[in-house]
C-alpha cells in the first residue's frame, strides 16, 4: 500500500504543483522532487539536470512497476448454468406440474435423464457457483476458492407429471473466504 | 548524483524489479462443503430404496464442473463427497515465467456413502473423515488414517 501510494505521485512527477502537495512523495522522494522542476533548481549545469530527470524517471518507472506486485486483493466468481434455479421452480407442485413446464421455467433441457423402474424418469439439472478470494503480496499469496456444484432432480411418472423434487444446497450462501488455513 | 553512481542504482533497481514478482502462494480449493450438512437420519437400512435415498439426499454432486453430465447414477454405491485441493508454489507468474516449484495434494476430507444391495435397498450408510496437509511442509505419510464409521448398517 505504501509503495503504491508512493508510485502514483511519482508518475505524476511532471505535474509538479500537484505532486508537491503530497507529503509522502515529499518525504521519501525529496531528492528527486527537485528534478521534476529543473527550471526551479539552483544548480544550472545542463548535464546534471538531465541526470536528475533521468533518475526521477527511473525511480517513477520502477515504483510504478513494483506497485501492482506489492499488494492486492483478488476476487473471482464463476457461475455454472442457472444459478437461481431454486427460485425458478419454486411453484412446481408435485403431482400436478408437468416436466415440460419445469423445462420451460428453467429455460433449457435437463443435464441428464435416467430411466427408473415402472416407466419413471429421473430428470437432473446441474448448476453451481464458485467464489475465489485472495490476498496477493510480493512474498506471499493466499487464496481460497469455495465451490458448490448442485443437482436439481425431478422424478417424473410415466405420464410426464413431476412426482417429487430435490434441489441441492451446496451453492446456496457460498462464502467469500481468502484465508486458506484452518477448517 | 554523479554519473559514476548510475550503474549501482540501475543494478539495485534491476534486482528490485526481478525480485518483486517472486512470491510463494498458498492456494486452497474446497468443493461441495455443503455435503457435510446432509442428514441421512431418515434412511433406514433394509427398507429405503435407491430412489428414496435420492429423494432424501439428492443426487451426488459432481466434484468438478467438467464432470457435469458425464456420469450416470451409480446403482450400488452413492458417494457424497467434499473435495479439497491444497497447493503451495513459488512462482514468477508476473513476468510470465512458470516455475516448477509447485506442490499440490488433493483429497476428500469428508465423504458420506450409501451402499445398496442387488435389490436396490440400502445396506449401510457410512461417513469418512480425513485430515489434509500442506505439501511440502508436511507429507501425507504424517497423516493419521481416515476415520470411517458406520452410521447405519454393517461395515462388512
Amino acid at each position: 500500500m505504501v509503495l503504491a501510494y508512493i508510485s502514483l505521485p511519482a508518475m505524476l512527477c511532471p505535474f509538479a504543483s500537484v505532486v508537491d502537495r503530497l507529503p509522502c512523495f515529499n518525504i521519501l522522494l525529496r531528492q528527486e522532487r527537485s528534478a521534476c522542476r529543473p527550471g526551479h533548481e539552483a544548480g544550472g549545469v545542463a548535464v546534471r539536470r538531465s541526470g536528475r530527470s533521468r533518475g526521477a524517471f527511473v525511480w517513477a518507472l520502477a515504483l510504478a512497476l513494483l506497485a501492482p506486485g506489492v499488494e492486492g486483493c483478488l476476487f473471482n466468481r464463476a457461475q455454472l448454468n442457472v444459478v437461481d434455479l431454486e427460485q425458478r421452480v419454486a411453484d412446481v407442485v408435485p403431482g400436478k406440474t408437468r416436466i415440460e413446464e419445469v423445462e420451460r421455467k428453467i429455460g433449457g433441457p435437463a443435464t441428464s435423464i435416467t430411466p427408473l423402474a415402472e416407466g419413471k424418469l429421473l430428470y437432473a439439472w446441474t448448476f453451481g457457483d464458485t467464489k475465489t478470494a485472495g490476498l496477493t503480496l510480493i512474498v506471499l499469496n493466499i487464496s481460497r476458492t469455495n465451490s458448490g456444484i448442485d443437482t436439481a432432480l425431478f422424478v417424473v411418472d410415466s405420464d410426464g407429471v413431476v412426482q417429487s423434487q430435490k434441489i441441492g444446497q451446496n451453492s446456496k450462501d457460498l462464502r467469500w473466504q481468502w484465508w486458506a488455513f484452518g477448517d | 548524483m554523479t554519473e559514476s553512481a548510475w550503474p549501482r542504482r540501475v543494478a539495485f533497481l534491476g534486482v528490485l524489479l526481478l525480485s518483486a514478482p517472486l512470491g510463494c502462494a498458498f492456494e486452497r480449493v474446497v468443493i461441495n462443503e455443503g455435503v457435510r450438512s446432509l442428514d441421512p437420519g431418515n434412511i433406514v437400512v433394509g427398507r429405503t430404496d435407491h430412489l428414496g435415498v435420492l429423494r432424501e439426499l439428492g443426487l451426488p454432486p459432481p466434484e468438478f464442473p467438467e464432470e457435469v453430465g458425464t456420469r450416470g447414477v451409480a446403482r450400488d454405491y452413492l458417494r457424497y463427497g467434499v473435495f479439497e485441493s491444497r497447493c503451495f508454489r513459488i512462482g514468477f507468474e508476473q513476468v510470465l515465467l512458470i516455475s516448477p516449484f509447485r506442490w499440490c495434494t488433493r483429497f476428500r476430507p469428508y465423504e458420506l456413502g450409501v451402499a445398496f444391495d442387488e435389490r436396490g435397498l440400502v445396506t449401510g450408510v457410512y461417513e469418512m473423515h480425513r485430515d489434509g496437509v500442506w505439501p511440502p511442509f508436511r507429507g501425507e505419510d504424517d497423516l493419521p488414517p481416515p476415520v470411517v464409521r458406520a452410521l447405519q448398517g454393517s461395515m462388512q
